[in-house]
């Protein structure tokens, strides 16, 4: 699916085949450990650079730009992947646009930001500064997007994970243009980059130019990763409210599956077979044949062997919901799946991760994690996995997820009903 | 069959002997396929008139439809599809209902099956009761979103009569009212062949799929939608709600003309015209930006359907009403000074890139000739109409439809 095109110790350059794509998928990032003192700096980051660089000097002139390439689709932005926070450039482009052109959009804005005296100009700073903490404030106002955030930081209590890439409002006033400054350039510098180019095989050596703005060894060693830490915590249980009509609950597992590991493939199959789907467990019991919600899924976070439930229901079926999930699970783990369901949701497995090779950007999505996860081991390695999942392994691997928060949101009313 | 089309640029079109248009599109080295069945009837279609008789469906009929069409006397046609391994889903607006599956492999048995359950009804009692908490869930997790709030906020304001303003899956007391006859009747004015457009995508064989379509049997409908005359001017020019949210939401609406001539061609000069007056590159966003009215680009659409047609600017913030005035404002002065050849240009080009990087999915090219299909046009069609609009149209249309007398302000805070 991709392969290594160029390399330095802290630069890597991946091509993907894109010749059946109209268009060329161009993602640059510098990868960066996800630490609570420095999220917020990052996140501050991609709001700064968004507003300009020397050859487009606002907002403005870079959206101009890119619709002149056809309409082109540009950000920059912050990408959580597992326990890592990437702070991501990122382009596509019609093929009637030339590949330098591209390459040099990026480049002007990664490498040639604005810069007065040393520091990010105090205006664009400033501005950046409340943009951001009005977002951070209104992370509430999304009920469904902050019961997931909650989730994920009450589940995994201790580890990276539960740091939020987006930042902290209380982070946000000591940082100026000058500290912002230094934080980038040590990141430029310093930090891994690594660039993925979906597009004709041609065009691929033309990427070479941004190797070039990345010189130097190995990246320091405190913008690697961070040890991962095992999570060890009893599970929690936490109630909190809002004004809103509909409760959504949230549970939180923890399968210890490895990213790269067969127990991964196996994780992903138990997904799939709890509550990837409509034909799920879940969806079946919860929805189907109890009437509790409209909407119930299961998810695995990307990277990790952390899997989770999300739920809309009302405040009062709270407890017998989160009764319904846990017997679900346990029934996945008392007996093997029988062969047929086995197949169909690794039918629906392989075909979800096939078709990827449809997609510029899912192409680019899996590879990012393949090469993040270290095993990069391409597409088929990873299908045969699923393949060779056996009702066994879900069974232990139903068995060996264990809970580690049940959370819910609801309005005040139904609060004193929820039960625990 | 027939086949016709001056701009069919790829995609094979055919109108089968029962009425239904068929849109295919080989896409060989593609490893997904997938098929759609719209019904050109949605929520809106809450009215119907024969030769002899009326009738009228609860709000959300033509959505509970949707949610129970699945069941059929042999059992789920969702595990089904998932057996024969597709996955399939479903979906309604105010204008069709669709039903659409992608799969890798027995393509063909899942496009019968696609065929087979949406012409085999199979409304049950109590499954219908059961549905009703389904739904109601469904429309009380929307009830938390306030841009969904603000959206219909604004159509309520906007539309006297017409079912647009009402949300698709209706109320709690519309769902009281349906029962297994309501659905029955509904189902047999809506779902006639003639309403019937199928498209598919991927690696595709177009002459098996027109030989499959012999499936779809009956004649045209003899009942036909009604719609209350609408008035061409608004209810309310400001409304405002309350979620108890920390950063308010807006939509900026304004109500226009249903397009009667080219429909088409009108809603892509509306995706230009919208875009050079709001969007991330026009001088009104760097104003708004700069007076710190806005953080982001305003999103902007263009709705239109069986007698009505609206377009709505959507934003975050607390300064609504001081952005709809400089909307306004760089309003008139686009419609005194005209538009800038260039913007025009640049605009145009944009919208030409969109539209080839929407084509270069198999869902993308299924899912944007869903919409084209409700014109009856094809892609290739739409392709050759955004390479040719002219500047004049846009400013003839933006001189006609837009003006402040027609426009409301939807707030949420």
């Amino acid at each position: 699916m991709y392969t290594l095109e160029r390399n330095t110790p802290r630069c890597r350059i991946f091509w993907l085949e894109g010749r059946k794509f109209k268009t060329n998928l161009f993602l640059l990032f510098f990868e960066l450990p996800l630490k609570r003192d420095t999220a917020t700096k990052t996140a501050l980051l991609a709001e700064v650079l968004k507003e300009g660089c020397r050859h487009y000097p606002n907002g403005r002139a870079i959206a101009t730009a890119a619709e002149e390439m056809y309409g082109a689709v540009w950000d920059i932005s912050i990408i959580k992947k597992g326990e890592k926070q990437l702070l991501l450039f990122a382009l596509e482009a019609a093929k009637a646009v030339d590949t330098e052109e591209g390459v040099a959009f990026l480049k002007a804005l990664s490498a040639e930001p604005l810069v007065e005296q040393e520091a990010f100009p105090p205006g664009v700073v400033k501005r950046c500064k409340e943009i951001l903490e009005k977002k951070l404030a209104a992370a509430k106002d999304d009920k469904q997007q902050y019961a997931r955030k909650r989730c994920l930081q009450e589940g995994a209590k201790g580890t990276p994970l539960e740091i939020s890439a987006e930042g902290y409002e209380e982070d946000i006033k000591e940082i100026d243009g000058k500290i912002l400054y230094e934080y980038y350039t040590n990141i430029f510098e310093h930090a891994p980059v690594k660039v993925f180019f979906c597009g004709d095989r041609g065009e691929k050596s033309k990427l070479a130019a941004l190797r070039k703005i990345f010189p130097g060894g190995e990246p320091l060693e405190r913008l690697l990763e961070e040890k991962e830490r095992p999570c060890t915590a009893a599970p929690v249980f936490i109630k909190e409210h809002m004004p809103m009509e509909q409760a959504r609950l949230l549970m939180a597992f923890d399968t210890t599956a490895r990213w790269g590991k067969r127990s991964y493939a196996a994780m992903l199959v138990l997904n799939q077979l709890f509550g990837g789907d409509p034909d799920s467990l879940l969806f079946q019991s919860l929805r189907e044949k109890e009437g509790l919600c409209y909407d119930i899924k299961s998810y695995s976070y990307p990277l990790t062997g952390r899997l989770f439930v999300q739920t809309g229901i009302q405040a009062k079926d709270a407890k017998k919901s989160a009764v319904e999930v846990l017997k679900a699970l346990e029934s996945l783990g008392e007996e093997p799946a029988e062969a047929k369901r086995l197949e169909q949701a690794k039918t629906a497995l392989l075909r979800q991760y096939q078709t990827i090779a449809d997609q510029p950007w899912a192409m680019a999505d899996f590879s990012v994690e393949q090469v993040l996860g270290g095993g990069e081991r391409g597409l088929e390695p990873f299908l045969a996995h699923i393949r060779n999942v056996t009702a066994e392994e879900v069974c232990r691997m139903a068995n060996k997820a264990r809970l580690k928060a049940i959370y819910l949101l609801s309005g005040k009313e139904a609060a004193g009903n929820a039960g625990k | 069959m027939q086949g016709s089309d001056t701009h069919k640029n790829g995609t094979v079109w055919a109108k089968t002997s029962s009425g239904m248009d068929c849109y295919l599109f080989p896409m060989p080295e593609y490893e997904e396929k997938m098929a759609a069945l719209v019904v050109k009837a949605g929520s809106n279609f809450l009215h119907w008139r024969g030769k002899d008789k009326q009738l009228h469906f609860p709000e959300g009929t033509a959505h509970f439809i949707e949610h129970r069409l699945f069941r059929q006397k042999w059992g789920d046609a969702f595990a089904a599809f998932s057996q024969q391994g597709a996955s399939a889903n479903a979906f309604t607006d105010g204008e069709k209902t669709v039903y659409y599956f992608s799969c890798q492999e027995n393509f063909f048995e899942n496009l019968r099956l696609l065929l087979s359950f949406v012409q085999n009804p199979y409304f049950l009692p109590e499954e219908t009761e059961q549905e009703k908490n389904i739904i109601q869930s469904e429309i009380t997790m929307y009830d938390d979103d306030p841009h969904w709030k603000v959206y219909y906020q604004l159509l309520q304001a906007m539309y006297h009569t017409h079912p647009v303003r009402i949300p698709i899956a209706g109320d709690a007391k519309s769902l009281k009212k349906m029962d297994v006859k309501v659905l029955r009747k509904a189902y047999d004015c809506m779902y006639t062949p003639d309403r019937f457009s199928l498209i598919c995508g991927g690696d595709i064989r177009p002459r098996k799929i027109l030989e499959a379509t012999g499936m779809v049997k009956g004649k045209a409908g003899i009942v036909k939608p009604v719609f209350e005359r609408e008035p061409a001017h608004i209810k309310e020019s400001y409304v405002e709600g309350k979620l108890e949210i920390s950063r308010p939401v807006f939509q900026i609406g304004f109500k226009l003309s249903p397009a009667t001539q080219n429909p088409l061609r009108q809603r892509l000069l509306m995706g230009i015209l919208l875009d050079i007056l709001a969007g991330e590159s026009s001088a009104f966003y760097e104003e708004a930006y700069a007076r710190k009215y806005l953080d982001e680009p305003l999103g902007n659409a263009y709705f239109s359907g069986e007698g009505y047609a609206f377009c709505a600017f959507s934003g975050v913030g607390a300064q609504g009403k001081e952005v709809s005035d400089l909307l306004l404002q760089h309003m008139e002065r686009l419609m005194q000074e005209g538009i800038h050849e260039d913007d025009f240009l640049r605009i145009r080009k944009k919208q030409i890139g969109r539209f080839i990087r929407r084509s270069q999915s198999v869902a993308g090219t299924v899912l944007g000739q869903i919409e084209w299909a409700m014109t009856d046009c094809t892609a290739g069609q739409v392709f050759y109409d955004i390479k040719t609009v002219q500047k004049k149209e846009a400013e003839s249309l933006l001189n006609k439809e837009f003006s402040k007398e027609r426009m409301v302000l939807s707030v949420v805070r």
